[in-house]
């Protein structure tokens, strides 16, 4: 095992403005306790979702997975592609078959199945190299060679969030990301919306409304954690790290969950950023908070980050190191460095990737 | 024989011990594979590793929970575009815990080398959890198990109550003898972790009551006093 360590932490603070980002089943905002205080909290698998809506624009379609039950399509589509001139379907569910994925009567899978679309090409040259593969009954060898298909060559968010196959647990594939629950700096109460819709052609003898409902909602400053383990990473990406690791960058800074988007409007970017790159192990900034924040003549955003300044450099005194590199965009941590443009720290991020990788800079 | 000392701190943690599908509980502790799970991650050991089992026999593991925390319910979603996959997810909100592992001096020093240049990131149950802070505290040789959990300062401060006359106590869950009194079996001894047949064997615990010492404030990170604020001058 290479004793090699590369960590980079990402630590956000942003303020969302009154909203219901990630909401339960009453509906109410998700919640946690810590530090003895009701915290406002956006779910890890809310915040992975949007960065994996969002990579479809940051990352080329080739490199990316789709999450679906549809996989025979999928894999149909490539044989397609590659010059396949008969029942693409038919082939397509067989070789998904001889992997040992099983469908059901409709040839959808029954988990929903994350599959990159080179692990489908794969597959489909698979099936026309050896059409054997195609057949009912499949030699050791050739399960092997299928199973490989379906491992290798993982997407970028696949080789980042993991993926898991009830069916088939070989195929299950360890995350090199970790996105840890957003939770508020400070103390946080619901409140309710109460709202009416009333009706464009009111009765001339009735008034009232036509529906008459509430919301709940609150607002925060959350402070965001996450970190990739690059060493990991690169053992599955290899050349392509330093673009991963740029991509998560942007996606995880600049990405929202849609929860109640439409009635709330709180698309809003982080008021800070720090990226930290670290050759011994991740490290969570999150007890600067355990003693909530007050909300002074700042708010609560320039405190947060005064605090999460604050911390950090206490730990970096006593018992951790300071990173090996501090990215920061935005002005509230400027005790802990110069605030540079987002463009300027992805490309900055991007090389010094690639060099402690051995990958190449674009 | 020495004894590892571990901080387990953060908003959220999560410990199963036998959940089934989409109903995913948690223990109000954490539990030995779970334990063993963190330092075979910060070891890099791969899932199918034997040397997990081993390493597993050759600790005692003990825990004393500072803070309890509070049981947090999860609604999970995963959508589809028409379909959506609902998990119940149980978490520890607010929790701290001492974890000790009693064993020999060169294998602590080990595990203490690897906490601090983990391998794989570290996390307390589920990945979304990750630790806030250091998690290795220290090495105390040649104290017991027992010793350890009973003598180290707690984590967390003294809670400033109007009945202080009653010292805070802590739960304590200990590996123990099969024959001792008030002691179950927990299935948390890992024979395997391998994604194909993941299995666990029985070990025998036993749970007490212990006061906690408050004295010269563990080597951590973070101290939260809630009602220094109120402080009058």
């Amino acid at each position: 095992m290479s004793q090699k360590r590369i960590y980079v932490d990402f630590h956000v603070l942003q303020t969302v403005p009154p909203s219901c980002v990630n909401r339960d089943d009453t509906g109410s905002p998700k919640t946690a306790l810590y530090g003895g205080v009701n915290r406002a909290r956006v779910s890890s698998q809310a915040w992975k979702r949007a960065m994996r809506l969002d990579f479809e624009d940051i990352f080329p379609k080739e490199s990316l997975s789709l999450r679906t039950k549809r996989i025979v399509r999928l894999v149909a589509e490539e044989l397609t592609n590659l010059g396949y001139t008969e029942n693409a379907e038919e082939a397509a569910a067989q070789l998904i078959k001889n992997a040992g994925v099983s469908l059901d009567k409709d040839n959808n899978s029954k988990a929903m199945f994350f599959m990159s679309r080179a692990q489908a090409e794969a597959l489909a040259l698979l099936g026309l190299e050896s059409p054997d593969v195609l057949g009912a009954k499949v030699t050791k060898e050739h399960k092997k060679a299928l199973a490989d298909a379906l491992c290798n060559a993982p997407g970028v968010d696949i080789a980042l969030f993991g993926r898991m196959v009830a069916d088939d647990p070989s195929y299950n594939t360890d995350a090199c990301a970790q996105v840890a629950h957003a939770i508020s700096t400070h103390r946080v109460q619901n409140e309710f919306d109460y709202f009416t819709a009333v009706d464009d052609i009111p009765l001339d003898d009735n008034a009232g409304a036509a529906h008459i409902g509430t919301t709940e909602f609150n607002s925060s400053t959350l402070y965001r954690y996450a970190t990739v383990a690059v060493h990991q990473l690169s053992g599955l990406l290899g050349d392509d790290t330093a673009d991963a690791v740029a991509g998560f960058a942007r996606a995880f800074t600049t990405s929202m969950p849609t929860g109640k988007q439409n009635s709330f409007a709180n698309r809003t970017l982080p008021d800070a950023l720090m990226i930290t790159v670290r050759m011994d192990q991740p490290l969570n900034l999150v007890g600067a908070f355990e003693k909530p924040v007050f909300a002074g003549e700042g708010g609560y955003a320039e405190r947060s980050g005064k605090a999460l300044a604050a911390h950090a450099r206490q730990l970096y005194q006593s018992f951790a190191t300071a990173p090996k590199t501090t990215y920061i965009v935005g002005s509230s941590l400027s005790e802990l460095g110069e605030g540079q443009p987002l463009e300027q720290v992805l490309t900055l991020l991007k090389e010094e990737m690639a060099q402690l990788t051995g990958g190449k800079t674009v | 024989m020495s004894t590892l000392l571990l901080r387990l701190a953060a908003p959220m943690m999560s410990w199963g011990l036998d959940s089934k599908f989409e109903r995913r509980t948690t223990e109000t502790a954490p539990t030995k594979s779970a334990i063993i799970g963190l330092l075979s991650c910060a070891l890099g050991y791969r899932r199918d590793d034997e040397a997990i089992a081993r390493l597993g026999k050759s600790l005692r593991y003990g825990v004393r929970i500072d803070q309890e925390g509070q049981l947090l319910h999860d609604f999970h979603t995963a959508k589809s575009t028409k379909t959506s996959y609902v998990t119940n997810r149980y978490y520890l909100s607010d929790a701290v815990m001492l974890a000790a592992l009693e064993g020999e001096d060169a294998l602590l020093e080990q595990l203490a080398e690897a906490l601090r240049h983990p391998a794989f990131p570290l996390y307390l149950g589920r990945r979304s959890c990750p630790p806030e802070g250091n998690v290795f505290l220290q090495i105390a040789y040649g104290v017991s198990l027992e010793e350890a959990l009973r003598q180290t300062p707690s984590l967390v401060p003294p809670r400033k109550s109007l009945r202080d006359a009653q010292p805070a106590r802590a739960r304590m869950i200990m590996d123990s003898a099969t024959n001792q009194k008030g002691s179950w079996f927990q299935r948390d001894q890992i024979i395997s972790l391998s994604q194909e047949k993941r299995e666990y064997g029985f070990r025998s615990v036993c749970e007490q009551s212990i006061p906690l010492p408050f004295g010269v404030p563990a080597p951590t990170g973070t101290l939260h006093d809630a009602l220094a604020e109120l402080e009058g001058p």
